[in-house]
């Protein structure tokens, strides 16, 4: 359903005052949903159509039973597209409305502009469509199960991507069989290892695996789809931080009224509510940008924010501050933002710690509020998308082809029976044996799936 | 509006489901399951279902996180974190009703449906809608058959005015009509008697209670109504209420014929064997006081039980006291008995086998 009149004037509204104060974005179509519809979308990830698998069904059910209990409430979904695609929630208040609004166009104004999303399809939806035809063909052909067990197994490598590296296109080695991999003569060598370690695992299967022709389409399809959403998982903290920082603003200073400020002031704390369990990206983002804005002015003109994060000096405004927010908002994704911005003098002001689980008590308990330890934790949990670092070292392990990963062990163990797991699904693709090497409790060892069994080695 | 989901969620029920049959032993013996059944619908854990991942261990991965800790200073270690009482993993619930799970569970113990008692076949009348008519009272009034059928006489009548399209005659008007249709009507009563003499202890009301759980789910998808009643007994049998049933504990010995006496009484005075299939199931730990009274209970069952019901079924819970023997006399007359099932219930494992053996004669 497309905006009442009555939204349709606001959404100009917010519009003008969006763009005039430098936001920058496509032209967004906006829809209104119902919430069973917001939950579909958020399962599907916020595209009206996927290929068909039970996974979303399973996130949509998770959804559901939780909206049902009040646990949470999904305002707006924004679609990285041009035009850029945005759903509202129907039957929210006008000023949940115009907050929205205001939240959905920072999300335009950043798929527009920042580096990450330069390269990214703006058609994807079509894409989405394509691909869930192409599933549904072969469904139609092979049966739902066989493709689904497939579908399966990729999924299950799906966050097997180099996020450093997001526009390679597999290139099939000539062969003159598809069954036999043609394994590249680094693979050959004596050591069974590559000088180059894989990290991009789908798209080495994509050119090595021994693959039929529809089993490649599926896999593509999973591959094309988890580097669309790479940057999305990339900018997680930067974007919702700079949309919250532009809902504030606008609302603040132009569409707040006295009679719904309070009204705005529960929802903004609600969504702003950190805790101790869990980062609020919404907080720390649009702390960060605040904090950004109001150390450039005070190298020029000296101003404050108030708890609004308004510029409580009108003179103050268009100055070095704002300057550098969009260029902040341009240029980097969450890791190199808080890298960059997160002092420890912003970092003591909000008392951030790292927490670790004791088994004894069944619990998190903190571990430590140092600036530089937590730092890092923070900055490792938003390295390689955090997933684990995982690479291919050899696809002729024990020269029976056998596939060897390697998980670069940076002090977090991985959970074992659900990388057993995973093996499995990985020999389903690879159709021989697939080993990891990897670290637990500090002692290296391999975990190998043969096809019918599960064994584990020590190394050291 | 339907949502695009549905086929998805139409498979992910049907992964579910066949999860669930996999892993039904457990399921059956499952007691927070049914704990948590106060309405008609269950929540059922799935552990397995997921698409697993190479990812971090999250005990293992802390975490990052807000706020002053308690009462401690900036920069100590090892203090305590407000409450996180944490779920490692986030659990997977489906919600089923009770009548999908008895499906399910029919499906994978094989459960023939039931035929109803032939002379139990009561008729009682059902009122559907059905068709049309020309004449009938204006709340049922069908407009867009109405408006077909003056189209269609203008046309034929070639009188059509494309300015002034349809006028509606009496003729015209369509009503909705209804047919009665006879519909076996079928109620079921359940009669749960049990031992409470000393010898029954809770680990045996625990098995009694979650059979009975899948007794009802079970009958309860096969009758329109249901009706339960509850009967304890040692020396003297009363008749009960659901959590009496299963939280009285007395000290005195057993006489399973005052149960059956109350049983006869009941079924005489309020459910006429002729209007309803009744199912009596009994569980005891086969402890009867005295020779003389189990022959009295065969007698009982044979003349002037049997007769009147559909199944009676016993099952002898195992204990540390029973001397078992009451399985042994019913054994020896009713063995072959086809309205009779018994069954012999070790422990909560063998919930399973029962259920199978008391509810597989389709009765």
């Amino acid at each position: 359903m497309p905006l009442t009149p009555e939204l349709e004037q606001v959404r100009d509204e917010i519009e003008r005052l969006a763009a005039a104060n430098g936001l920058d974005f496509f032209p967004v179509i906006f829809e209104m949903v119902d919430a069973g519809q917001m939950n579909e979308l958020a399962a599907f990830d916020g595209f009206p159509v996927r290929f068909p698998h039970w996974s979303f069904a399973m996130k949509y059910d998770h959804l559901r039973q939780s909206y049902r209990s009040g646990f949470h409430k999904i305002y707006e979904m924004v679609l990285n597209t041009n035009p850029a695609i945005a759903f509202l929630l129907e039957g929210n208040s006008l000023t949940e409305q115009k907050l929205v609004l205001a939240h959905v166009l920072a999300h335009a104004d950043f798929f527009k502009n920042n580096v990450y999303f330069k390269q990214t399809n703006r058609n994807m939806l079509n894409r989405f469509t394509n691909h869930a035809q192409q599933i549904r063909r072969l469904q139609a052909q092979f049966g739902i199960e066989k493709i689904e067990k497939f579908l399966d197994s990729c999924l299950s490598l799906q966050n097997l991507i180099d996020p450093l590296h997001p526009f390679r296109v597999p290139v099939k080695q000539p062969t003159g069989s598809n069954s036999v991999p043609d394994l590249t003569p680094a693979l050959h060598s004596a050591e069974c290892r590559t000088d180059k370690p894989e990290a991009d695992i789908l798209l080495f299967l994509l050119e090595h695996a021994p693959l039929t022709h529809w089993q490649e389409i599926i896999l593509n399809v999973i591959r094309d789809e988890a580097y669309y959403f790479a940057p999305q998982a990339q900018t997680k903290i930067i974007n919702e931080g700079w949309a919250t920082y532009w809902h504030s603003r606008l609302m603040a200073e132009a569409l707040l009224t006295d009679a719904t400020l309070i009204e705005y002031a529960d929802l903004q704390s609600s969504a702003l509510a950190s805790g101790p369990e869990t980062l609020n990206p919404y907080k720390l983002g649009v702390e960060l940008f605040r904090e950004i804005a109001a150390q450039d002015d005070e190298n020029g003109i000296a101003s404050e924010n108030d708890c609004f994060g308004r510029v409580t000096d009108p003179d103050a405004k268009n100055n070095g501050g704002l300057k550098k927010i969009f260029e902040v908002r341009q240029l980097h994704n969450d890791l190199s933002f808080i890298d960059n911005f997160l002092t420890k003098e912003f970092f003591q002001r909000h008392q951030f710690f790292y927490s670790e689980y004791n088994s004894v008590d069944d619990r998190f308990e903190v571990n430590s509020r140092s600036f530089s330890v937590v730092k890092k934790k923070l900055l490792q949990s938003l390295t390689n998308l955090g997933s684990p670092k995982i690479r291919v070292e050899s696809a002729n392990y024990q020269h029976q082809r056998g596939l060897l990963l390697s998980h670069a062990h940076d002090g977090i163990d991985l959970k074992i029976n659900e990388a057993r797991e995973t093996l499995a699904n990985l020999f389903h693709i690879w159709q021989a044996k697939v080993c990891l090497e990897t670290v637990v409790d500090e002692s290296r060892i391999l975990l190998e799936f043969d096809g019918s069994e599960h064994h584990e080695q020590a190394l050291d | 509006m339907s949502l695009r989901i549905e086929t998805d969620l139409a498979r992910f029920r049907e992964i579910i489901r066949g999860a669930i049959r996999q892993d039904l032993k457990h399921f059956l013996t499952h007691t927070e399951l049914i704990g948590r059944s106060g309405s008609d619908t269950v929540r059922v854990p799935v552990h397995q279902i997921r698409i697993p991942r190479f990812c971090f261990d999250p005990l293992k991965q802390g975490r990052v996180g807000q706020g002053p800790a308690g009462n401690t200073t900036n920069g100590s270690s090892g203090q305590k974190a407000p409450a996180s009482n944490l779920s490692a993993e986030h659990e997977l619930e489906a919600e089923f009703s009770r009548e999908e799970l008895a499906q399910i569970m029919a499906e994978e113990l094989e459960l023939p449906d039931i035929q109803p008692r032939g002379k139990n076949l009561l008729q009682a009348e059902h009122r559907r809608y059905a068709g049309l008519r020309s004449s009938g009272p204006a709340s049922l009034r069908v407009m867009k058959r109405t408006f077909q059928t003056a189209l269609r006489r203008q046309i034929m009548a070639q009188i059509y005015d494309p300015e002034n399209p349809v006028t509606l005659i009496q003729e015209d008007f369509r009503y909705r009509s209804w047919k009665t249709q006879p519909e076996p009507e079928s109620n079921a009563v359940i009669i749960y008697l049990m031992d409470v003499s000393g010898s029954m202890g809770p680990e045996q009301k625990e098995i009694v209670r979650t059979e009975a759980f899948w007794i009802d789910t079970w009958l309860q998808s096969q009758y329109h109504n249901v009706q339960i009643c509850y009967i304890t007994h040692d020396a003297i049998a009363r008749e009960v209420d659901e959590t009496t049933f299963y939280s009285t504990r007395e000290s005195g010995g057993t006489i399973i014929s005052s149960a059956y006496r109350l049983c006869l009484e009941i079924i005489s005075l309020r459910f006429d064997p002729d209007n309803w299939n009744i199912y009596v199931f009994h569980f005891s730990d086969g402890d009867n006081w005295g020779e003389i009274d189990t022959q009295d209970c065969v007698t009982l069952l044979a003349l002037e039980l049997l007769p009147k019901l559909n199944l009676f079924c016993y099952g002898q819970v195992e204990s540390h006291y029973g001397s078992g023997q009451f399985i042994d006399a019913l054994k020896q007359n009713f063995q072959h008995h086809d309205r009779v099932a018994l069954s012999e219930i070790a422990n909560k494992e063998a919930i399973y086998r029962s259920i199978r053996q008391f509810l597989g004669k389709g009765k």
